[in-house]
């Protein structure tokens, strides 16, 4: 049989796609049985006395007396709700990459992630009840680069829920090392020092990096756009050769004669012998691969959210004007000081908004002048999406996010709806679908409470991951 | 939140009455009081507590949560302007920041919707004796007292290279020396008559400030909690009390640790505001994470109002629901130390003047 060119087949190979997969929660053996005097199902829907069974770190059955398997271990307490997960948060990295200013979209938190680092306020997050966090470098970066969550259970094996879990980007925030001192010279030439804080970045440049991120998105479709294509015109190729073999091996015979005769020929007359050229042997160019712009499409085309943190009333407007045609978008917005005269754009457009109802000071930057802590119970009353984060600046912040939802409840929002924004809330954002509620088949990211979960008086008891008890009942 | 205004009668002529129940009411110290009521008459309170009958006449209201007295601000800077601080002398002790009050500053009224009625204006810290501090309404800028605190630094804060003093000794040295000859506001604090509020900003300083008020019988307090964790026993044997550095969400574990070492101690604390730098709504949020920690919650409860105003120096005036007391208290939908808790009304001397229908 004759063979083909052999260019083919490796062009073939080319498209095969790696995939990753999270790997599902390690099994750790351990069978489980909590004696709960309620379980918080999900925010709004509470069983009484029941009993929760977990067996090789998943959640098999809420129910009612259930049998306790020889050799479990039995945990009883009152109150028995999901594990708590911060969606924008940086505990764990390193504040020089926090601070890092000029990422690329395929930059990875995950990357400078260290599952060994800020030990101690990891301990403390999960003494409080933080099971799960979004981690997001670069913060004030225009593309911070891509977020990752992570499992903060004390070991360095399966802490990462997902490497890839969000593209953040950010619009118009004040940079703390601008401004600084200016030389004055006065009229008798003495000269004068006026010190200046941090100077809000000019309006128009903050419109412009709007417009930078929709042109970026733009890309990403433009490269998935040549992409697709190729894939087509690999296709056809395919086709094209499969044609040709047919019809080559129509008279193969004869053209095997006939190349063995032009093979000998050739060898008598001391030339090189040249194989017949077909068309078809040349592959339609492969677009070059742009990490970078594969990151964008993936956000354009909705594989991955897009959390922008964004303040202002004017660039809200723009950037929900710019990003109005990318239809399978999935916007997040961190932040949002002055989202809520959007409400009801964002809930039609299922825009989540990750609100940090911590109280500034006088003092604060300008994006934040608008903060009101009422933001989390306006967005939510118009159906909005909310998420309440610990504001992606200090690694300590994640501690307290229970507090921080509980101001949101005193800003106006339904006690549910906080709990929901910093449990079940953040794994359905961000496609941690095996967390966020106590069911059957999640993983078994639980916490033991001696009381209602967001009033201060409150203790954390029993911390599980991942049906692992990594915080110990204290006597 | 369901409240029930309702007027049985005309109230009694020429007099001013209103009742007003809770479902807690806590009155600036002790324990809250289920089902407690207030009698306000003419501003001023005029019975408190689980057992009061309603007067005749008496507007009465009906709240579902809980009353606190107004929140005390100890330490702002609130309402001052740029008039801070002098710097030209480093032992001012007949310097009244009074003079520099601006009564129209959204300052206030900020406070005011945190639920705080009475704040203590400072000048700054920084300077050895910056003189004395001032006791403010809220509402209505109403100056209680022109002359509340001696305000003393004994940290570094206070050290100059180019001045005297230019070493903790000196500055240690100034200040003991300062109250060894008594001389005007030096003397009314050597004698006890006028509280000292001592800024302090390490471990050093704590320790020289409990020495200094050891040695020359102080009154008042420290400013300054976060060191304070190891020298427990140092403060509470120099008498005065500790107005706490704010706790703010993401504070260092050691800022609430030093709280409850200074509670268990037995050292009376107030919260600290540091405003307009921190902002006032935070006491509550530095309470609740104080309480998170394993502070008792009615000890947080003081610290935010009666504690902090009697180790103030003003626990005749503010802080406290008692009867001849103005009738400055707070209507919350549940306690303040939940930070689900909302503020639902704001009334001082008898009146509400934030929150209610008109909120």
């Amino acid at each position: 049989m004759r063979t083909l060119p052999k260019r083919t087949l490796p062009a073939l190979s080319a498209l095969a796609v790696l995939t990753w997969c999270p790997a599902a929660a390690s099994p750790q053996g351990d069978t489980v049985v909590i004696h709960a005097g309620e379980v918080i199902v999900r925010p709004g829907e509470v069983v009484k006395d029941v009993d929760v069974l977990i067996v090789d770190g998943v959640i098999r059955r809420v129910e009612a007396e259930i049998e306790v398997p020889d050799g479990a271990k039995e945990l009883s307490g009152e109150v028995v709700c999901a594990g708590w997960f911060d969606p924008w948060s940086t505990l764990g990295v390193h504040p020089a990459d926090v601070a890092f200013s000029s990422p690329s979209p395929s930059t990875r938190t995950a990357d400078s992630y260290n599952p060994f680092g800020q030990e101690f306020q990891k301990k403390q997050a999960l003494e409080s009840g933080i099971t799960a966090a979004r981690l997001q470098g670069s913060r004030r970066a225009l593309i911070s680069g891509l977020s990752s969550v992570v499992s903060l259970a004390p070991s360095n094996d399966g802490h990462m829920a997902s490497e890839e879990a969000a593209l953040g980007a950010s619009v118009g925030l004040t940079d703390p090392s601008s401004g600084g001192s200016t030389f004055t010279v006065g009229p008798n030439g003495t000269f004068s020092v006026v010190e200046s804080g941090p100077k809000a970045m000019d309006p128009f440049e903050r419109i412009g990096q709007v417009d930078k991120i929709a042109n970026l998105l733009e890309s990403g479709i433009s490269y998935r756009i040549a992409h697709n294509e190729h894939v087509h015109e690999m296709e056809e190729w395919q086709k094209e050769i499969a044609k040709k073999v047919k019809e080559l091996e129509k008279d193969f015979k004869k053209a095997k004669k006939d190349r063995d005769k032009e093979i000998e020929e050739a060898k008598e007359d001391g030339k090189e012998f040249k194989e017949e050229k077909y068309k078809e042997d040349k592959a339609p160019k492969e677009p070059k691969f742009d990490a970078d712009k594969e990151v964008l499409a993936r956000v354009a085309n909705g594989e991955l959210p897009l959390v922008i943190e964004v303040h202002r009333t004017a660039e809200i407007r723009n950037l929900l004007a710019a990003t109005a045609d990318f239809g399978r978008l999935r916007m997040v917005i961190a932040g949002g000081t002055e989202t809520g005269a959007f409400a009801e754009e964002l809930a039609e457009r299922n825009i989540a908004v990750i609100v940090n109802p911590q109280i500034h000071a006088s003092g604060a930057f300008d994006e934040f002048d608008g903060h009101d802590v009422g933001l989390a119970g306006v967005l939510d009353e118009a159906g909005v999406e909310v998420l309440i984060g610990s504001g992606g600046t200090s690694a300590n912040a994640t501690r307290d996010l229970s507090l921080l939802a509980a101001m949101a409840v005193g800003g106006g929002m339904e006690a549910d709806a906080a709990l929901s924004a910093i449990t079940s809330g953040p794994a359905k954002i961000f496609d941690i679908t095996d967390r966020g509620t106590v069911e059957f088949g999640k993983q078994a990211d639980l916490l033991i409470l001696d009381g209602q979960p967001l009033s201060t008086t409150t203790t954390v008891k029993v911390v599980l991951v991942g049906g692992r008890v990594v915080v110990e009942p204290k006597e | 939140m369901l409240q029930l205004a309702l007027l049985l009668a005309a109230p009694v002529a020429g007099s001013d009455v209103v009742v007003v129940r809770a479902d807690h009411l806590f009155l600036g110290h002790g324990k809250p009081i289920a089902n407690g009521a207030l009698i306000v008459t003419d501003g001023k309170v005029t019975a408190a507590g689980a057992a009061v009958k309603a007067p005749e006449g008496a507007l009465e209201i009906e709240h579902e949560g809980w009353i606190t007295p107004g929140l005390f601000g100890a330490f702002t800077l609130d309402a001052i302007g740029s008039e801070r601080r002098d710097d030209t002398r480093p032992l001012m002790p007949e310097a009244r920041i009074i003079h520099s009050l601006r009564p129209h500053t959204a300052a206030l009224a900020r406070n005011l919707r945190a639920g705080v009625t009475t704040i203590t204006v400072n000048p700054d810290t920084g300077r050895p004796c910056s003189g004395a501090s001032a006791l403010v309404k809220t509402h209505g800028a109403t100056v209680v007292d022109p002359e509340l605190q001696l305000c003393l630094d004994a940290s570094y804060g206070a050290v100059r290279t180019d001045e005297y003093p230019t070493s903790l000794a000196s500055l240690h040295a100034l200040l003991n020396s300062a109250l060894t000859d008594g001389e005007g506001s030096f003397g009314r604090a050597a004698s006890g008559e006028l509280p000292v509020l001592v800024r302090v900003r390490d471990r050093q300083s704590v320790r020289a400030a409990a020495a200094m008020a050891a040695a020359h019988g102080l009154s008042g307090a420290i400013f300054g909690s976060y060191w304070t964790e190891d020298l427990v026993d140092e403060v509470s044997a120099s008498g005065l009390g500790v107005i706490c550095d704010p706790v703010g969400v993401a504070a260092n574990q050691r800022a609430m640790r030093s709280v409850l070492a200074l509670s268990e101690g037995g050292v009376k604390i107030g919260f600290g505001m540091v405003t307009p730098a921190n902002p006032p709504e935070n006491m509550r949020v530095g309470a609740a994470m104080c309480v998170r920690a394993g502070l008792d919650p009615n000890v947080a409860l003081a610290a935010m109002t009666g504690g902090s105003a009697v180790i103030s120096g003003a626990g005749d005036h503010a802080g406290i629901l008692a009867v001849g007391r103005d009738a400055d208290f707070v209507l919350w939908s549940g306690s303040p130390i939940e930070l689900s808790s909302r503020l639902e009304e704001v009334w001082v001397d008898g009146k509400r003047v934030h929150g209610g229908d008109d909120k």
